[in-house]
């Protein structure tokens, strides 16, 4: 009967001090509650949605002004490359001038065969 | 200044075609074989002047040189100029095949006017042949401007806000223009003064 009752004493002891020290424990590796500010803490989804929207607008906007330059800088690369070369600008003179000699050359046979 | 392909309308495109046609075949009934060379020297120096572009604001503008080719050639210079741009037109694709005519118009009609304004109104003193070759410089290109002007406008609402921009892009132009003219006839008067008589 004693030995019983030094037994159960015992086991009462042990199961106390056992979830006194696994409580404990518990308690120390809880996650740091959310209170340090850089995460917004969502009540309704509808706050979440209109933060998403403002965002993806503004990374739209951004995405839209780098088109824009690219496509100026795209025009002005293309008149860049169809401007005249000054090669083409002495050709052209060149045909002018070689139009001017046709015309003399035909004036003079008419001037030729008007002596004949 | 060039008009480009698909901007006038068909009637305005063929119209200003048969009139530029007709003017030409006058100017050349009126060809003499020793005005080639004269022709030949302000066709290039319009094909030169007409391809150097200087950017102004949304647009670019170039020298068109009226004055002083309308001076030197008188009603010739349309034939000049005609001709220019149809170097320009084939060689550069400079301006529509389409709008060769209405172009020739723009830039033929002030440069014979510049020519007329300058016979009728020079004197014998330097300093008034270079006040008056100025002023019909300058005029022959706000008169090309505000036919560039009304052929757009014919051409549609689309391009009357460029019609009014090319207009006031001109009017610097018009000011280089004068004083391009003035320069050039006044040293022409001094060392060929032969060359400012007119022809035909």
């Amino acid at each position: 009967m004693k030995v019983e009752k030094t037994f159960f004493c015992l086991f009462f002891l042990l199961t106390c001090i056992l979830s006194v020290s696994f409580g404990a424990y518990g308690e120390e590796n809880v996650p740091p509650s959310s209170s340090s500010g850089s995460e917004k803490v969502y009540q309704d989804g509808k706050s979440l949605c209109n933060d998403l929207s403002a965002e993806l607008q503004k990374q739209n906007e951004e995405l839209h002004r780098e088109i824009r330059q690219l496509k100026r800088e795209i025009l002005m690369l293309r008149q860049e490359i169809t401007r005249p070369d000054v090669r083409d600008i002495i050709g052209g003179i060149g045909f002018v001038f070689g139009l001017c000699g046709v015309g003399f050359y035909f004036h003079t046979r008419w001037i030729l065969r008007r002596k004949e | 200044m060039h008009i480009a392909d698909g901007v006038l309308p068909p009637a305005v495109a063929v119209g200003t075609a048969v009139v530029s046609a007709g003017i030409v075949l006058f100017s050349i009934r009126r060809l003499h074989y020793e005005d080639y060379p004269r022709i030949a020297v302000m066709t290039a120096a319009f094909f030169v002047a007409s391809l150097i572009h200087v950017p102004l604001g949304p647009t670019s503008v170039h020298l068109l040189l009226p004055g002083l080719v309308g001076i030197v050639l008188g009603p010739l210079s349309f034939l000049a100029i005609a001709l220019g741009l149809v170097l320009q037109c084939f060689l550069f694709q400079f301006g529509g095949v389409t709008a060769l005519g209405a172009n020739a118009l723009m830039m033929g009609l002030p440069a014979m006017l510049a020519g007329y304004i300058f016979r009728a109104l020079s004197g014998k003193h330097i300093g008034r042949i270079a006040l008056v070759a100025g002023v019909a410089g300058a005029a022959g290109v706000v008169i090309a401007a505000l036919i560039l002007a009304i052929l757009l406008a014919i051409s549609g609402e689309v391009f009357w806000g460029v019609a009014k921009v090319a207009v006031l892009a001109h009017i610097p132009v018009a000011i280089v223009e004068g004083g391009v003219s003035a320069f050039a006839v006044s040293f022409l008067y001094r060392v060929k003064p032969e060359l400012l008589k007119g022809m035909a």
